[in-house]
């Protein structure tokens, strides 16, 4: 008798989630034009010490939770799609990413080589496997872009 | 006579060490099977070798001949850096995760009143051929990195599918292991 009210809870939920991820997806995700740039802005949305996902607009319109939840699973999704990606992708999205950031790449090839912020763009459940063929990726993607610059120097 | 009385005190000490040495065995034993009624019983079962886009990617030939294209030996060599590094990682996941299960099946097989011991064996050596195996797959990718070694790959997935089965259908049908384990697995 207790769980018909439980499971009306859980799918008003996900519907609510449903509704968050989208909105997610056209108002905010839409207007960053690469995958890797929205990597980026998901992972920053998230508080380092809880690693929870915080975002206002989302949290007025949905509640904190469900917004946090919808920031999570988008986080996941796109990092695993990157993660997984062929390296001539990837490297393809690490260089429109260091050319909008507005600095010179030299000097942001340099900073990602030494301090490696692309490391808090992995998901706290991310698998090590998959978390460590990102970080090999990108690292390889950082020589690619870096040999490219050389190149055209 | 003094000979005689040390040679009865050593005897007897080593009684007593194997007394303590096997209590702290069973108390081992004891607590283990208590681990099984919690979660980590349920990790252990559930938790997966990596997946197979991921296992294609590490060790498939797309990247490696992209990165040959750029005609960089500087390339070429950051790549096998990394991917032999997440190569070895990857075995590694594989070969910690049977070992967990197989260790789950040893404390289990150590209670239980049903042994098959042919399956024992079976299972034994398919697991010494899997770790030899393992071995043999790391020491290649260190000589000669993880590119085009799918079907090396395919074999340590396989065994360790052959593995994970049996030690799984033993913690399915023996009796001796508890109802709680029993109960997650069929959840």
């Amino acid at each position: 008798m207790k769980k018909e009210p439980q499971a009306m809870v859980g799918r008003l939920t996900n519907t609510k989630l449903e509704a968050a991820l989208e909105d997610l997806n056209h108002r905010t995700l839409a207007k960053i034009g690469f995958a890797f740039g929205r990597l980026i802005y998901l992972a920053s949305t998230r508080d380092y010490n809880t690693g929870r996902y915080y975002h206002d607009g989302l949290a007025f319109q949905f509640s904190e939770e469900i917004a946090s939840k919808a920031l999570a699973q988008a986080h996941r999704e796109v990092f695993f799609d990157l993660a997984l990606s062929p390296l001539k992708e990837l490297a393809q999205q690490v260089q429109l990413y260091i050319q909008s950031v507005g600095a010179e790449s030299e000097d942001i090839i340099r900073g990602w080589e030494k301090l490696e912020p692309y490391r808090v763009a992995i998901p706290i459940d991310a698998d090590s496997v998959t978390a460590g063929l990102f970080v090999a990726n990108v690292k390889i993607a950082l020589a690619i872009v870096e040999s490219r610059l050389e190149a055209a120097r | 006579m003094n000979v005689a009385v040390l040679f009865i005190i050593l005897a007897l000490l080593l009684i007593v060490l194997l007394l303590v040495s096997l209590q702290r065995i069973a108390a081992a034993d004891r607590a283990a099977m208590q681990s099984l009624e919690n979660d980590e019983f349920a990790a252990t079962l559930n938790s997966e070798i990596p997946q197979r886009d991921v296992t294609d990617r590490i060790f498939g030939s797309e990247d490696w001949s992209f990165v040959t294209r750029q005609g960089s030996d500087r390339l070429t060599q950051v790549f096998l850096q990394q991917r032999k590094e997440l190569a070895v990682c990857w075995v590694h996941t594989i070969r910690v995760d049977v070992g967990r299960r197989m260790h789950l099946h040893t404390i289990a097989a150590r209670t239980s009143s049903q042994l098959e011991p042919l399956v024992e064996l079976s299972l034994a050596t398919h697991y010494w051929a899997f770790l030899i195996f393992c071995q043999l797959v790391i020491l290649t990718i260190r000589l000669r990195g993880p590119v085009a070694m799918k079907g090396s790959v395919g074999r340590i997935c396989n065994l360790s599918k052959r593995l994970s089965e049996i030690t799984e259908s033993f913690l399915r049908t023996d009796p001796a292991k508890n109802e709680n384990g029993r109960h997650m697995l069929q959840s």
